[in-house]
């Protein structure tokens, strides 16, 4: 499934909206400017996922998921690379250790993050798209792209069928760091979405 | 959630409604806040605490009533609420916390939150103690790492305390050694003083009884007590300080002083890792003079080998020139002359062991120089050949020669190819049985630009174990148990000093042999220039060629000799072979005798020592050629063709090297100023 140009620009819009009201929350956290941009967006078949993550992230994934359900329902991962996850971790810390593994002051620091992003950008569903969805509390994983993918579908009411990957740039003090977040739907809520989607864009358009 | 599970669980809990007014609080925050649930319920979060507000956390929780799980992360916000630490070690204001805040829905709305509080304090200060040990270690081992390759440990101090002030807070320190009397500790490194602080405690007196206390605090692993003289940081206005002893066991060899400007004291954990710097600091200082001593006594045990050799080896040389003589002079009945040429032959060998231990010296203190010039390398082996050839016929050995008719040319020393040459094939006689063979093979690797020589005999061969170690010096293969001990005798340099000597001309030396009797070779393998002939090379006049005497003693010229040598034997010596060949000569034994006598008489020729009592050859040769316009030969030590070019440059013609070769002599002289007879 391809999403339309228009679709990928109304998506793309969404985010940034959601992305600035994280960056603007996390800055105000931390009292460092922190930058998030999104350069793309694309649908992906569920099982493409693990291997393109597994090839652009490598073998050990740094997690935080939120399902949600609603009207539109499914799971929203932040994802990272370790390294990055550690480096972010100690960016936004003040951490000057030079630890290169996920301690669990990292993973908390992760997981805040990560809701940060996460409640910021589902949010913004339920705000412009007019679809409520209430939040299950996020948990953080270190584990391979096959098994975040596979527990983050195991529990779903609906057969989890696409992906909306979003590819993630965080810049904080002049660290640029790579993650996305995947977006993992039914075909039904993903039908949903897009169609709400279309409405917004009407709406925008009056 | 039923209020019993509420508490049951080890964390704090409490709920509000939509307006974030308390409406539960389980006993874990009352035991953690202080406050009862008669004093927060009904009452807003915000007003309970109200850092809430200024910590912007308020907005989080009206998220969290509008539907959002909210996260709180130590690291973020190190706690929620301001509850009281459980870890008081921690030195923390406030208990740490990870918080989770939760909308509680109620059918399709939400009636208010609930927030869940873990404490994390004991966790964090765990970690903090893991992160710093893991620091420690780092910087223990960057020290170790530091002073294990450090020629001086002392002052790479400085690159130490930069690895460790960031890390420990520190800003100064200064290092001191106890001086060779141990009456004072005198400062050898020191950063971040002020010159006037710096200078001020920069030699500090010490008494016998504060070394040995010093020793004693060294085992305590603790720091110089603050009340003690030896707190030498005391003078100055520094609050953070701490001293320790550089110490091995209880020997004190100094001691160094830490500070930093900014804490007033240094905690115990700190101490204990500067407490192990010094240590290791001290180990490395001890270790590195033990290795300039064995250094020094090395170097001493080189000066004297080569005072030695030099000792040994002057009297050769009138030995030498006597007995050449005497061997030459057809005055002599036969038997006569068969002795003098045994005596020399012997001399010769005794010279040749005393200058192989001189060069063996020169090699290992990096001073064996070269004098490279264009050269037919042929020359030189045939030369050597020529050389050994007296001591093959009379072991009845046979010579098989296939050197062929060319004239390899090489850039490269003549003389010490010639060595490297002899040495080989002394070896290929010395161990070659009577009635055996001897092969000399010599050719030209055209594409390659590769001379190769090769020895091969018949004699006791080699074992393969022993290969590699003849190249080393004072070593000798298994025939030194072959048989007798020690039949073949020698020191076990002359394969040595020729690899140093081949390698020096870019060029290798290896050995083969299949095994004990099975005989040996040895190939030696040289760069070369060109094939061809040497022509008029006017770079070659110095060097010695072995073209056959053609003229008889006494068939020269009376020439005016000017003999220059300090040495009285050989002077006197030299001085009649002379005259008997007819020369006037007169002697001189330093350089103001020479001179005068230069000022009193004309001279056709000089034969000068390089080294004189009150001068040296060269200088002198220089002013004689200059002024008086004479023409001289260089009588120099073996070895010193490093020499060559000056010689040239000062003045003289030629150089002979001693042991002075009465024939050589001859042939200079002739080959100079032409034979008068045939």
């Amino acid at each position: 499934m391809e999403l339309t140009v228009d679709q990928k620009d109304g998506i793309t819009e969404l985010i940034n909206i959601g992305y600035g009201r994280a960056a603007g929350a996390l800055s105000e956290l931390t009292g460092y400017r922190i930058f998030l941009e999104v350069p793309q967006v694309a649908i992906h078949d569920i099982e493409a996922l693990a291997p393109m993550l597994d090839n652009v992230l490598g073998r050990s994934i740094a997690s935080v998921n939120q399902a949600f359900t609603g009207p539109v329902n499914g799971n929203a991962l932040m994802l990272m690379d370790e390294p990055s996850a550690v480096i972010l971790s100690r960016l936004l810390g003040d951490d000057h250790s030079l630890s290169r593994t996920m301690d669990s002051n990292a993973k908390e620091t992760i997981t805040e993050v990560g809701n940060i992003l996460l409640n910021a950008c589902l949010g913004v569903f339920g705000n412009l798209l007019r679809i409520h969805v209430n939040f299950e509390v996020p948990q953080m994983h270190l584990d391979s792209a096959d098994h975040l993918i596979e527990s983050a579908v195991l529990f779903s009411e609906e057969k989890l069928s696409h992906g909306l990957m979003i590819h993630t740039r965080f810049r904080v003090k002049a660290e640029n760091l790579i993650g996305y977040l995947v977006i993992v739907l039914g075909i039904t809520s993903l039908d949903r979405l897009l169609l709400e989607l279309g409405n917004w864009e009407t709406r925008q358009a009056q | 959630m039923a209020t019993w599970m509420q508490e049951i669980f080890p964390y704090g809990i409490f709920s509000t409604d939509k307006d974030l007014r308390v409406e539960s609080w389980n006993l874990w925050m009352v035991r953690h806040s202080g406050l009862t649930p008669e004093e927060v319920i009904g009452r807003s979060i915000a007003e309970v605490f109200p850092s809430l507000r200024e910590r912007r956390l308020v907005e989080r929780y009206e998220r969290a009533a509008a539907g959002e799980i909210i996260v709180l992360s130590t690291a973020l916000h190190k706690y929620l609420l301001p509850l009281t630490s459980t870890v008081p070690e921690s030195g923390l204001p406030h208990m740490l916390q990870t918080a989770r805040i939760a909308p509680i829905p109620e059918g399709d709305s939400i009636v208010g939150t609930v927030t869940i509080i873990e404490d994390v304090t004991q966790r964090e200060f765990q970690a903090g103690i893991v992160n710093r040990q893991q620091e420690v270690d780092r910087l223990l081992s960057n020290a170790l790492v530091t002073l294990l390759v450090s020629k001086d440990p002392i002052q790479d101090m400085d690159l130490i305390f930069a690895t460790v002030k960031v890390a420990l807070g520190l800003d100064a320190y200064a290092s001191y050694l106890l001086s060779p009397d141990r009456k004072t500790l005198v400062m050898n490194s020191s950063t971040g003083l002020a010159p006037r602080d710096r200078d001020s405690i920069a030699k500090v007196a010490v008494s016998e009884e504060e070394i040995l206390a010093l020793g004693r605090v060294s085992a305590s692993g603790n720091p110089i007590p603050p009340e003690s003289n030896l707190d030498l940081l005391r003078a100055l206005a520094i609050e953070g300080k701490c001293s320790y002893p550089l110490a091995v066991g209880d020997r004190v060899i100094g001691l160094v002083a830490f500070a930093s400007y900014a804490r007033t004291s240094i905690v115990a954990a700190d101490g204990n890792t500067l407490s192990r710097i010094a240590s290791y600091v001290a180990i490395a200082i001890d270790r590195e003079r033990r290795e300039r001593e064995t250094i020094r006594a090395s170097k001493a045990k080189d000066e004297f080998l080569a005072a030695l050799s030099h000792e040994l080896r002057t009297p050769l040389n009138p030995v030498l020139l006597m007995a050449s003589d005497g061997a030459l002079n057809l005055d002599y009945p036969e038997d006569v002359r068969e002795s003098f040429a045994v005596i020399e032959r012997n001399a010769l060998l005794e010279a040749r062991l005393i200058d192989d231990l001189l060069d063996i010296t020169r090699i290992s203190h990096g001073k064996l120089a070269l004098d490279m010039r264009r050269l037919d390398v042929v020359a030189a082996l045939r030369d050597a050949l020529e050389n050994v050839r007296p001591s093959m016929d009379e072991k009845g050995l046979s010579v098989v020669s296939q050197i062929g008719d060319t004239a390899p040319i090489a850039i490269g020393d003549y003389g010490r190819l010639q060595q490297v040459f002899w040495n080989i094939l002394k070896n290929a006689v010395k161990f070659t049985p009577r009635g055996g063979s001897v092969t000399v093979e010599c050719h030209v690797e055209v594409a390659s630009r590769k001379l190769c020589i090769s020895v091969a005999d018949t004699g006791i061969g080699m074992q393969p174990h022993e290969i590699g170690r003849f190249f080393e010096a004072f070593s000798q293969g298994d025939h030194a148990n072959y048989g007798q001990a020690h039949r073949f005798g020698g020191l076990g340099l002359g394969l040595a000093i020729s690899r140093t000597l081949v390698e020096m001309h870019g060029g290798t030396i290896t050995a083969t042999s299949a095994g004990r009797d099975q005989g040996s070779r040895f190939t030696i393998i040289l760069p070369c220039v060109a094939e061809g002939t040497l022509l008029s090379d006017p770079q070659l006049a110095l060097s010695p060629t072995d073209a056959p005497l053609d003229s008889k003693p006494g068939t020269q010229a009376p020439l005016a000799i000017l003999l220059i040598e300090d040495h009285e034997t050989t002077r006197r010596v030299l001085g009649e072979l002379l005259k008997r060949r007819g020369h006037v000569v007169t002697v001189a034994a330093n350089v103001k005798e020479a001179k005068a006598a230069a000022e009193n008489a004309h001279f056709d020729l000089v034969l000068s020592d390089i080294g004189l009592p009150d001068g040296d050859g060269f200088t002198l040769m220089k002013e004689l050629s200059a002024k008086h316009g004479l023409k001289g030969v260089a009588l120099t030590g073996y070895g010193m063709s490093e020499d060559i070019a000056r010689s040239r440059e000062s003045g003289f013609f030629a150089h002979i090297t001693k042991p002075i070769n009465v024939d050589r002599l001859d042939k200079i002289i002739a080959d100079e100023f032409g034979r008068v007879l045939k």
